[in-house]
């Protein structure tokens, strides 16, 4: 950042940036009015500049930062300003790194001409993002992240019971829902009305660590949601 | 920060008399002033910002291509993240509503268009600023069209983007800097008039004013920009810090176990079953980032970014995060002095040319 010795002389920066006033004001007695407009508009540029990158550093800061009083105190700014231009979080596998490893099963469900309830078998639709992302030096997002981060969220909002308890829940739910329909819709034997996913977690073991992290209660074991109806319209 | 300069030439009357407060406080004003010099004089590190310009237009331009195939999932028409989902969960997606505008397919195909064109003139630096602007709008659009898909490299090339359009990144490596160069000599300060304009006219003023409000916004930038990625490794490292499995030194391992970034899983394996080095990565990850904000002022700084510059190659290689990596290598590099990219083309030069070692370098004149 310090350019002493040997950096390039910005001839353009240092003909007109900082010397014009200080020139104007030896002497003359009339155009120091302007030249004093200027150096105040100056003081202003500068001080406008300075104190918004300042309160943009600081308000940033406390929004990543775990909530404290003052953050607290400063969530109306944080709001206006961060959360809709500047929303950031930084936890990267942190606190500790996912510890299992998720495969979800889909089934259709459709009822035939004679009223009669029929299900297909249960399809893998997470084997597509295994095979996405092996040996592709540069996995596509679609692949390393659609399903996986839809889980995620859906499994943060919702209890064991997956009843959407509020709207942010409600609208994982259906993400999750359309990405199975997207992928299960080539599978499916039968155009279908409903759709139910099966998830089967299983916690990392890995080698070198003998001291296990131990899994969420949620993550274990599998997990049968509830049957989703399934519109043309996509609601 | 805005220090009176009227009084500095005027010598204080009580410095002599009391000398250790007037000391101080005449330190004080020094150091402020040298502040308020560094600040407003001019652009500073104008080389990282070109640099950080082009990589960045390039990684979006390279996310471009590689999602095309799955363009319409991701950010059109199909994706299963509706337009919807995405207004009602996301602030930014009402700021930025380019691609929550219309359904329609062939809008949809004309934004993807116009990023790729933009991406490209962002990186070349055709009217840089106007660019810039435009591009960090189109940037948002994407990034807030599908916010659940976008991983924290997203989330940082958006920032800088943003940032970058208050700097003055067109002026080094770029058309517009190819364009000023190939002006005749006299008209070579943009748009200057000949130097027998009067300085105090009302035109000659505002064009000084502009000039500085023009430095002053890519300085205060340009530490903004720092101060994020402070901001980033700081909350990065301290949230690990809280994790069993960093302060054990398994985390990594954990890591390489999982599916969805087991891209060579023999390698993955292999890594996996060295404990110590798995141990010392992860402590050293750690380490490094919570003391990269203290290591910016020392040259122990060089040694914190190439400690996390070879941590980011790691994971974009073995976990297959490549574009998520690049971007923070990229961000790192606002904190190397121009210097470094100066000597670059004569670097290059030098690795092509070995024989005519020192002999051609000096001729090399980039700017």
């Amino acid at each position: 950042m310090r350019q002493r010795n040997g950096e390039l002389a910005e001839a353009e920066g240092e003909a007109s940036g900082g010397t014009a006033p200080g020139v104007g004001t030896s002497g003359h007695a009339t155009p120091a009015e302007p030249l004093r407009a200027l150096r105040a508009c100056k003081g202003a540029v500068a001080a406008l500049c300075v104190g918004t990158a300042l309160i943009h550093m600081v308000l940033v800061f406390l929004y990543v930062a775990p909530s404290n009083p003052i953050s607290e105190r400063f969530e109306q700014p944080m709001n206006v300003w961060v959360r809709p231009f500047f929303q950031q979080g930084w936890g990267l596998f942190a606190p500790n790194p996912g510890g299992v490893n998720t495969q979800i099963f889909a089934r259709t469900g459709w009822v035939t001409a004679s009223g009669e309830r029929q299900v297909s078998d249960w399809f893998d639709i997470s084997a597509t993002d295994r095979a996405g992302v092996t040996h592709q030096p540069y996995p596509s997002r679609t692949a390393q992240r659609m399903l996986r981060s839809a889980w995620s969220q859906y499994r943060k909002t919702h209890d064991g019971d997956d009843e959407p308890r509020s709207d942010q829940a409600a609208v994982w739910a259906k993400c999750l829902r359309n990405i199975a329909v997207q992928r299960v819709t080539p599978l499916s034997p039968h155009p279908f009305q409903a759709i139910r996913l099966w998830v089967v977690t299983q916690p990392v073991r890995p080698s070198s660590a003998d001291k296990r992290v131990e899994p969420d209660p949620k993550d274990r074991g599998t997990r049968l949601l509830p049957w989703w109806n399934v519109t043309p319209d996509g609601n | 920060m805005a220090i009176d300069q009227s009084h500095r030439p005027v010598r204080e009357p009580d410095a002599t008399e009391t000398p250790p407060r007037g000391t101080v406080k005449r330190q004080w004003r020094n150091r402020s002033a040298e502040a308020y010099r560094l600040l407003t004089e001019r652009p500073l590190s104008l080389y990282a910002a070109a640099f950080l310009r082009i990589g960045y237009g390039l990684l979006f331009l390279v996310l471009l291509v590689r999602e095309f195939p799955y363009r319409h999932q991701i950010w059109g028409p199909e994706a299963p993240w509706t337009p919807a989902m995405a207004l009602e969960t996301s602030g930014l997606a009402e700021r930025f509503r380019l691609l929550t505008l219309s359904d329609s397919r062939l809008y949809f195909e004309a934004v993807y268009v116009v990023a790729f064109v933009l991406a490209v003139l962002f990186m070349l630096g055709w009217r840089t600023r106007a660019v810039s602007i435009v591009f960090a709008i189109v940037v948002g659009s994407f990034h807030a069209r599908n916010l659940p898909i976008s991983n924290a490299g997203d989330k940082l090339l958006y920032l800088m983007v943003v940032y970058l359009a208050f700097t003055a990144c067109g002026r080094r490596w770029s058309l517009d800097a190819r364009r000023l160069r190939r002006r005749p000599v006299r008209n070579r300060g943009d748009e200057s008039r000949p130097a027998t304009e009067d300085p105090r006219s009302i035109r000659a003023q505002v064009r000084v004013l502009r000039r500085f409000t023009v430095t002053v916004l890519h300085n205060c930038a340009m530490l903004v920009m720092m101060a994020q990625m402070c901001i980033v490794y700081g909350a990065a490292g301290l949230y690990k810090v809280q994790g069993e499995a960093w302060s054990d030194g398994t985390a990594l391992a954990y890591s390489l176990d999982l599916q969805s970034f087991q891209v060579w899983p023999a390698l993955s394996q292999f890594v996996d079953s060295q404990p110590l080095v798995i141990a010392v990565a992860t402590y050293l990850t750690v380490l490094a980032q919570v003391a990269f904000p203290f290591s910016l002022f020392s040259k122990l700084k060089y040694v914190v970014l190439a400690i996390l510059c070879g941590m980011h190659l790691g994971i974009g290689v073995l976990m297959g995060l490549p574009f998520f990596s690049s971007v923070m290598i990229l961000a790192d590099a606002v904190f190397l002095p121009d210097r470094f990219f100066r000597s670059l083309p004569r670097i290059w030069h030098r690795v092509r040319h070995p024989r005519r070692r020192g002999a051609g370098a000096p001729a090399l004149n980039m700017s």
